[in-house]
C-alpha cells in the first residue's frame, strides 16, 4: 500500500468542458487514436484519418491525413511539422507522413513525404525537436531510425536498430549539446542510444527489468533538477533514468498508462492494479510534486486518451472525448490548505519555492510557532519564531515565553534576535537576566565575548548593569573590555569589595579617567586600603601631572588648574586617616609649589592637632609654618592657632601680619618678660611704639622685674620716642611705679635737657657775637674809612703796579690779573666763587619760598604742621631777599643768618621731642634780633620790608582761604587760589581776554568792578593802596 | 523513526543535516565526486525505502552496485536485529563481490544507545563488512563511511575482483575522462543500500 505512504493534498482542481463540446463535435463518431501539441496548437487524430489542429479557443481545422486509422503522431516544434504514422487505404504497410502546419490554409495542409515503413505495427514514434532524428517503433521490438532532415526525402538514411523482442512503447529523444540521446523503453528494459557519430548508434542498457511498461516520459528540466530524467511508469513505481543509468524512483502503483510532466509536477493516469471496480471512471489521476515530495492531487477519472501541457496549462481528453482542464490553486489556497491540516513545514517549503517574500514566510513562521506553541513544543516554537526577527514585533513572542519556565526558550529566541542585530537595550537586559536566570554562565560569557563581534550588538551599559546583579567577574570583564572604567570600578569596590584591584584598575588609566574615578570612590578607597590610596592620590597629584607635563606642553597649562583642583578635592577623603592626610600633604608640599592655600591650611591644622598631642612635632610645624608663610591663609592659621593655643605660631604670624601690638600684648599678659624685651628690642627699631606700649603695659605691673622698666625707658629716652612729659604723664596713674624705678631715667633727661640747653645759650652767645662782630664790620664799612694795604697782587705774589685793582674784602689784584680769571672785574676771583654760592643758596630759597603748593602739601602731610610753617619762617620766608651784587658784606650777613637756619635744620630732631621747641624759638630769636634792628637791614628799609611781609602774608593768607569772591565770580575758569602775584594778574588778563569765549558770560552784562582781579590789574605793580587788607595791623601779626 | 538513510545521504551531498525528513517513498538519488588516489570518480548512491512495502522496488536496485552501506540505529536495537535479513536480501540480489558497510548512525545521541559499538564491530567482524559509527546531524564520520566504501571498491578494482566491462557491477569507465587508460577506472559507480527499519 505504497501510495498511502505520500502526503496527499489538493491543490488542484478538475475543471470540466471547458471546449464547449467543441471537441466532441469535430471528432463526431471517431475515437482519438493518437494526440500531440506544441506551437499553440493541440493536434488529435482519430481513427477515421483524420486530423483535427485545435487552437487555444478550441476553434478546430480538421482535414484527412490518412486513409485508415492514425496510430501514431508527433510534432517537430521547431520546424512546426507534423509526423503521424497511420494505415493507407492501399496495403497493410503503414506510412508516416510529414505534414508542414506552417503552410496551413483553411482545410488543407501541405504533405511533405509520404514514406512507407517496415511491415510491422508501429508502437512507438519519437521525434527530435530540430527534425533531425525520427524513430518508428516496433511490435516486435525494433526500430527504424531516419537520419536527417526529415521533411526531405532521404529514405536511404533509415536504419533500423533491434531494441529488444517486446514492443517498442515509447521512444524520446534528448538533445544534449551536440549529442543527441534517444531513450527507447520497452517490456523488456530500458535503452539509451547515444547517436553522437554518424553511422554509430552505442547502446547502453540502462535497465534489464522485465516488467511492462506502457508509457514513459522525458522530464523537462524544470527548477531543482540538475539532470533531465527520462521517466518509466510501471505498475509498481515511476522510475528515472539518467543517460548514465538510473536514477530515483517513486512509488506509485498502479497500471500507469500515461505520465506526462507538467511543471514540476508528474502525472500520472493510472489504473489499479487488480482492477475489480470497472465503473466507467475506472482509471485515477494522480499528481505528484516531485520536488516537495506529496501527491498534490488525485481524482478519478474516466479512460484518458490524453494530457497535454499547451498554452502553459493543463489539458486532459478523456476517450469520450471530454475535455478537463487542470485548475492549480493559488498559492494563498495551497498555503491555507496546510495550515488548516497544520502542516506548517510545508506550507514554508512551498511558499519558499515559489518564491514567496519573505515578510510572508515569516507570517507563515509565526503561525507555524503559534501551533508549536500550543501543542506544547516550545523549542520547536522558537525554532520557528527565529525565523520571524526582522518583521514581526518580537514582543509578541516575548511575552509568550515570560513564563518562568520556558525562560530558556526565550533565551534562545533573545540569542538569536541579537545575533541578527534586531535586540533593542532591553531585550539585551532580558537576555542577560535569563542567562543569570538559567545559570548559564558559559553561554553568558560566550555572548558577552561577542562584544567586539559587529554582528551582534547590545547595549553594553545595559549589559554591564545587568552582569552585576548576577555576575560581577562577568560584568568586571564586559567593562574592562570596553573601557567602561566607571563602571569597572564600580564593579569592583562596590560587588566585589576588590579595593586593591580597584586600585590597580585606577592606577593604569588616563588621567582624567583616573581624576574621575578617584573623585567618585575615592572615600570608600581611602576607608579600605588607606596606605595605597594615598600613594595613588600622590601620584595624581603630582607624578601623573608631570608625565602630561612631558607629553605636551599646552596641556600643562590646561592641567595645572585641574590638578590643584584636585588636591582639595580630595582632602575630605582623609577625614578618618589623619596620618595620612599628613602624609598626602606633605608630599604635596614637597613636590608642588603652588600647593593652594588649603592644602598647607589642613596641613598646618593636621600638625596642630598632632602638636597638641605629642609636643614634640613643634619643630615640623614651626618649620612649614615658617618656610611657606605666603602659602597658606594666615587669619585661617591664626584662628586654628588659638584654637589650639599654639603661641608660637600665632606669634609668627603676628610678626607677618605686623600686628606687632598683639605679640606685645600677650607677652606683658603673660608676664614674659624677655621675650618682651627681646621683641622690642628686635622690631622697636621700627616699630618705636612697642616701647611705649611695652611701658603702658608694664606701669601697673607688679611683678615686672625691677630693672625692665628703666630699660625700656632706657630705649625711649635713647630714641626719642616720647617726650618726657608724655612718658610721666604715662607713668603718672594710680598703683603705677614708684619713683625708684623711673628715677634714674628722670635724671637722665633733666641731665641732657640741661645740657642741651646750655649748649644752645653758649651757641647763642657765639652767635650774638658773631653777629656784633659783623655788625661793627658794616658800620666800618659804612662809616668809616677804609684803608687798602694790600700791596701784592693775589695773584701773582708781584707786589702791585698801578693799574691795580682793591676789592672791599681786602683783596688787591693787578688788573690784568684779574681779568685772567674773571670775565669782568667787578668781582674779587678769590672770593668770587663763593659769593656765587651764597648767592645761588639765596636763590633757592627765594624759589621754593615760591612754591606754594609744596608748602601745603608738605603742611597737610605732617604731623606738626607748626614745626613746618616755623621752618619756613626760619628760611626767611617773609623776607624779601635781594641781592645786592655790589655789596658782598651784605650779602655776607645775609648768608651768616642763613646758615644759622640750615644749621637748625641739620638736626632732625630739632623738631621733635625734648628741646624742638626751645630751639625753634632761640632760631626765632635770632632771625627776630637781625630783623629788629632796622639799621642793618640794608637793601631794604624795615618798614618798607614790613609792609611788604604783611602784604605777602595777606596773599597768602589769601591763597589758603576760599574766598567768597570768587563765589560772586561767575566765572569758573578763574581759580580760588589764584597766585596773588603779576601771575594772578595775567591769568585774570587771560580771563577777560577770554571773555567772549565763555560761555556763562553774555559779554556786556560782565562787571569788571566785581572782578577782584580787575583791581589787582589796575593797580598794577604797586599793590600798596589797592591791598584790601591795608588795615592790616602790623602788631597784631603773631609772627611779628 | 527511521535509521537516517537520507540524512546520511544529504550530509554527505549537501552537507547539510535536515532534522525533519519526509519518509523516503521509493528510491532518491544522489551523486557526489570524489577523489581517490589521485583519480576523479563520480560516486551514485542510491537511498532506499527502508519500509517493507518497498522492498520489490529496492531490490532492483541491489542489481548494479558495487557497494552498499547497511545502517542501523544505535539507539534502536530493533534496528540491529533486522541486519540479518537487510544482509541477506543484499547478498542474494547482488553481485557476490559487493562490499558492503556497516554502519551505526546517529554516535550523537549517546546516552539514548541501545547497541553497544563492540556488538557492531562483532556483527561486522562476523560477515565480513567494515565497520564504522556516524553521525548524521554532527556530520561524525560521514564524509569516511562513503569514502572508504569507494576506497575499498577501487582497492578491488585494482585486484581484479571486479569486472570493469561488466556494467552490471555497476562501475563504468569514464570515457570523457580518461580516454587513453581504459584499464584504471575514472569513474565508479557505488551503488548503496541502506537497511533498517522503522
Amino acid at each position: 500500500m505504497a501510495i498511502f505512504e505520500w502526503r496527499k493534498f489538493n491543490f488542484f482542481d478538475l475543471q470540466g468542458n471547458v471546449d464547449d463540446g467543441k471537441v466532441a463535435k469535430a471528432l463526431k463518431d471517431a475515437t482519438i487514436t493518437s494526440s500531440t501539441n506544441g506551437n499553440n496548437q493541440i493536434i488529435l487524430c482519430d481513427s477515421l484519418g483524420l486530423i483535427h489542429l485545435f487552437n487555444r479557443n478550441w476553434d478546430v481545422i480538421s482535414f484527412k491525413g490518412h486513409d485508415g486509422c492514425i496510430s501514431l503522431c508527433e510534432l517537430a516544434t521547431q520546424h512546426n511539422l507534423l509526423i503521424t504514422v497511420g494505415d493507407d487505404e492501399n496495403g497493410s504497410v503503414p506510412v508516416f507522413k510529414v505534414w508542414n502546419l506552417s503552410k496551413t490554409t483553411r482545410s488543407t495542409v501541405s504533405c511533405l513525404r509520404t514514406v512507407r515503413t517496415a511491415l510491422q505495427k508501429p508502437t512507438a514514434l519519437g521525434v527530435s525537436e530540430n527534425g533531425q532524428f525520427l524513430a518508428i517503433g516496433f511490435d516486435r521490438g525494433s526500430i527504424s531510425l531516419y537520419r536527417g532532415d526529415i521533411s526531405r526525402d532521404r529514405s536511404k538514411n533509415m536504419k533500423t536498430l533491434s531494441g529488444g523482442i517486446s514492443a517498442i512503447t515509447g521512444i524520446q529523444f534528448k538533445q544534449c549539446g551536440k549529442v543527441v540521446q534517444m531513450f527507447v523503453c520497452s517490456d523488456s528494459g530500458v535503452l539509451v542510444y547515444n547517436l553522437e557519430h554518424k553511422d554509430k548508434e552505442p547502446k547502453i542498457v540502462l535497465d534489464k527489468t522485465c516488467e511492462p511498461t506502457r508509457c514513459c516520459a522525458l522530464q523537462k528540466s524544470s527548477i531543482g533538477l540538475s539532470e533531465t530524467h527520462f521517466m518509466v511508469g510501471r505498475d509498481d513505481a515511476v522510475y528515472c533514468y539518467t543517460v548514465d543509468g538510473r536514477g530515483p524512483c517513486y512509488a506509485l502503483e498502479g497500471q500507469k498508462s500515461i505520465i506526462q510532466w507538467f511543471r514540476s509536477h508528474l502525472l500520472t493516469i493510472s489504473k489499479p492494479n487488480k482492477g475489480t471496480m470497472s465503473t466507467q471512471k475506472d482509471s485515477v489521476l494522480t499528481i505528484i510534486d516531485i520536488s516537495n515530495k506529496f501527491i498534490v492531487f488525485t481524482a478519478p477519472i474516466s479512460a484518458t486518451a490524453a494530457i497535454l501541457v499547451e498554452f502553459g496549462t493543463c489539458y486532459i481528453i478523456t476517450t469520450n472525448k471530454e475535455v478537463f482542464h487542470l485548475d492549480e490553486k493559488d498559492l494563498n489556497s495551497k498555503l491555507d490548505l496546510l495550515f488548516q491540516k497544520n502542516l506548517y513545514d510545508i506550507a514554508v517549503r512551498i511558499a519558499k519555492s515559489n518564491q514567496y517574500d519573505s515578510e510572508g514566510l515569516a507570517q507563515i513562521f509565526k503561525q507555524y510557532g503559534d501551533h508549536l506553541y500550543k501543542k506544547g513544543d516550545f523549542s520547536g516554537a522558537v525554532e520557528q519564531y527565529i525565523k520571524t526577527i526582522g518583521y514581526l514585533e518580537p514582543s509578541y513572542i516575548i511575552r509568550r515565553f515570560l513564563d518562568s519556565k520556558h525562560i530558556n526558550f526565550l533565551t534562545d529566541y533573545l540569542q538569536a534576535l541579537h545575533k541578527q542585530g534586531h535586540a533593542t537595550s532591553d531585550h539585551t537586559t532580558l537576555l542577560l537576566n535569563c542567562f543569570t536566570r538559567l545559570d548559564r554562565t558559559d553561554q553568558l560569557k560566550e555572548f558577552l565575548s561577542n562584544d567586539s563581534n559587529p554582528d551582534i550588538v547590545f547595549d553594553l551599559d545595559v549589559a554591564i548593569k545587568v552582569c552585576r546583579t548576577a555576575s560581577a567577574e562577568h560584568a568586571l570583564s564586559l567593562a574592562k573590555r570596553n573601557r567602561k572604567h566607571d563602571l569597572a570600578i564600580s564593579i569592583l569596590i562596590e560587588d566585589q569589595q576588590a579595593f586593591f584591584e580597584a586600585l590597580t584598575y585606577i592606577s593604569h588609566l588616563k588621567f582624567n579617567d583616573a581624576e574621575a574615578s578617584l573623585k567618585k570612590y575615592g572615600l570608600i578607597l581611602m576607608q579600605k586600603c588607606q596606605g595605597e590610596t594615598t600613594e595613588l592620590l600622590k601620584k595624581l597629584c603630582t607624578n601623573y601631572r608631570e608625565s602630561n607635563a612631558l607629553g605636551e606642553t599646552n596641556l600643562l597649562d590646561i592641567n595645572a588648574p585641574v590638578d590643584r583642583a584636585n588636591c582639595e578635592d580630595f582632602i575630605h577623603f582623609f577625614v578618618n586617616s589623619p596620618t595620612h592626610l599628613i602624609d598626602f600633604l606633605e608630599h604635596l608640599v614637597r613636590n608642588l609649589t603652588d600647593c593652594s592655600q588649603l592644602v598647607y591650611n589642613t596641613l598646618i591644622e593636621h600638625y596642630l592637632c598632632e602638636w597638641k598631642l605629642n609636643p614634640t612635632s613643634e619643630e615640623r610645624l614651626m618649620e612649614i609654618m615658617k618656610n611657606h608663610v605666603d602659602s597658606y591663609d594666615r587669619n585661617h592659621v591664626l584662628i586654628l592657632c588659638s584654637t589650639y593655643d599654639f603661641w608660637p605660631g600665632i606669634m609668627l604670624i603676628y610678626e607677618e601680619q605686623k600686628l606687632y601690638h598683639l605679640i606685645v600684648r600677650h607677652y606683658l599678659k603673660n608676664r614674659d618678660y624677655n621675650s618682651l624685651l627681646n621683641i622690642c628690642k628686635r622690631l622697636g627699631a621700627n616699630q618705636p611704639q612697642l616701647w611705649l606700649q611695652a611701658l603702658t603695659g608694664l606701669r601697673k605691673d607688679k611683678t615686672a622685674p625691677s630693672n625692665l622698666l628703666p630699660q625700656i625707658l632706657q630705649v625711649i629716652a635713647q630714641e626719642k620716642l616720647q617726650s618726657p612729659l608724655q612718658v610721666l604723664n604715662c607713668l603718672a596713674v594710680e598703683s603705677g611705679p614708684n619713683l625708684s624705678s623711673v628715677r634714674e631715667y628722670f635724671l637722665q633727661v633733666f641731665q641732657k635737657e640741661y645740657d642741651s640747653t646750655k649748649q644752645e645759650e653758649e651757641a647763642v652767645e657765639k652767635y650774638r657775637k658773631d653777629s656784633v662782630v659783623l655788625k661793627n664790620h658794616i658800620k666800618n664799612l659804612q662809616e668809616t674809612t677804609i684803608e687798602f694795604r694790600g700791596t701784592i697782587c693775589d695773584t701773582c705774589h708781584q707786589p702791585l703796579s698801578m693799574p691795580a685793582l682793591y676789592f672791599l674784602c681786602q683783596h688787591s689784584y693787578h688788573q690784568d690779573c684779574v681779568r685772567g680769571y674773571s670775565e669782568n672785574d667787578k668781582d674779587c676771583p678769590v672770593c668770587h666763587s663763593k659769593n656765587v654760592q651764597l648767592v645761588d643758596a639765596l636763590h633757592a630759597q627765594s624759589e621754593s619760598r615760591g612754591q606754594h603748593e609744596l608748602f601745603h602739601n608738605l603742611l597737610d602731610r605732617s604731623t606738626e604742621p607748626f614745626s613746618v610753617v616755623a621752618e619756613y619762617f626760619g628760611r626767611g620766608l617773609f623776607n624779601k631777599i635781594v641781592l645786592v651784587e655790589e655789596d658782598n658784606n651784605e650779602i655776607n650777613q645775609n648768608v651768616v643768618s642763613q646758615r644759622i637756619k640750615d644749621q637748625s635744620q641739620v638736626n632732625p630732631f630739632n623738631n621733635y621731642g625734648a628741646g624742638a621747641e626751645a630751639k625753634i624759638r632761640m632760631d626765632e630769636g635770632s632771625t627776630t634780633k637781625n630783623r629788629l634792628d632796622p639799621a642793618r637791614k640794608i637793601p631794604v628799609p624795615e618798614a618798607r620790608m614790613r609792609f611788604q611781609e604783611a602784604n605777602r602774608f595777606s596773599t597768602s593768607l589769601e591763597a589758603n582761604i576760599t574766598r567768597p569772591p570768587v563765589v560772586r565770580d561767575k566765572s569758573p575758569r578763574v581759580t580760588p587760589f589764584g597766585s596773588p602775584k603779576k601771575q594772578s594778574n595775567s591769568i585774570s588778563k587771560n580771563i577777560v581776554n577770554q571773555r567772549a569765549k565763555n560761555p556763562f558770560e553774555d559779554g556786556d552784562g560782565y562787571d569788571d568792578s566785581k572782578n577782584p582781579f580787575a583791581e589787582d590789574e589796575k593797580d598794577g605793580a604797586d599793590a600798596e593802596q589797592g591791598n584790601p587788607f591795608g588795615e592790616y595791623d602790623d602788631n597784631l601779626n603773631p609772627f611779628a | 523513526m527511521s535509521v537516517g538513510k537520507s540524512c546520511l545521504l544529504l550530509q554527505f551531498t549537501d552537507k547539510r543535516f535536515q532534522p525533519v525528513h519526509d519518509l523516503t517513498i521509493g528510491v532518491e538519488f544522489g551523486a557526489r565526486m570524489i577523489t581517490i588516489d589521485g583519480k576523479q570518480i563520480k560516486l551514485q548512491i542510491w537511498d532506499t525505502a527502508g519500509q517493507e512495502a518497498f522492498r520489490s522496488i529496492t531490490r532492483s536496485y541491489y542489481r548494479g552496485a558495487a557497494g552498499a552501506l547497511l545502517v542501523y540505529d544505535i539507539t534502536r536495537r530493533e534496528t540491529f536485529n533486522h541486519l540479518t535479513t537487510w544482509l541477506e536480501d543484499a547478498r542474494q540480489h547482488s553481485n557476490s563481490n559487493m562490499v558492503i558497510m556497516l554502519i551505526g548512525n546517529k554516535s550523537d545521541l549517546d546516552s539514548r544507545r541501545e547497541v553497544k559499538k563492540e556488538e557492531g564491530e562483532a556483527f561486522a567482524r562476523e560477515h565480513g563488512l567494515v565497520f564504522m559509527e556516524t553521525s548524521a546531524r554532527t556530520a561524525a564520520n560521514v564524509e569516511e563511511a562513503f569514502i572508504n566504501t569507494a576506497k575499498e571498491i577501487y582497492e578491488k578494482i585494482q585486484e581484479g575482483v571486479f569486472d570493469i566491462n561488466n556494467e552490471a557491477n555497476g562501475i563504468k569507465i569514464g570515457q570523457q575522462h580518461s580516454p587513453t587508460n581504459p584499464s584504471l577506472p575514472g569513474q565508479s559507480q557505488g551503488g548503496q543500500t541502506g537497511g533498517g527499519c522503522c
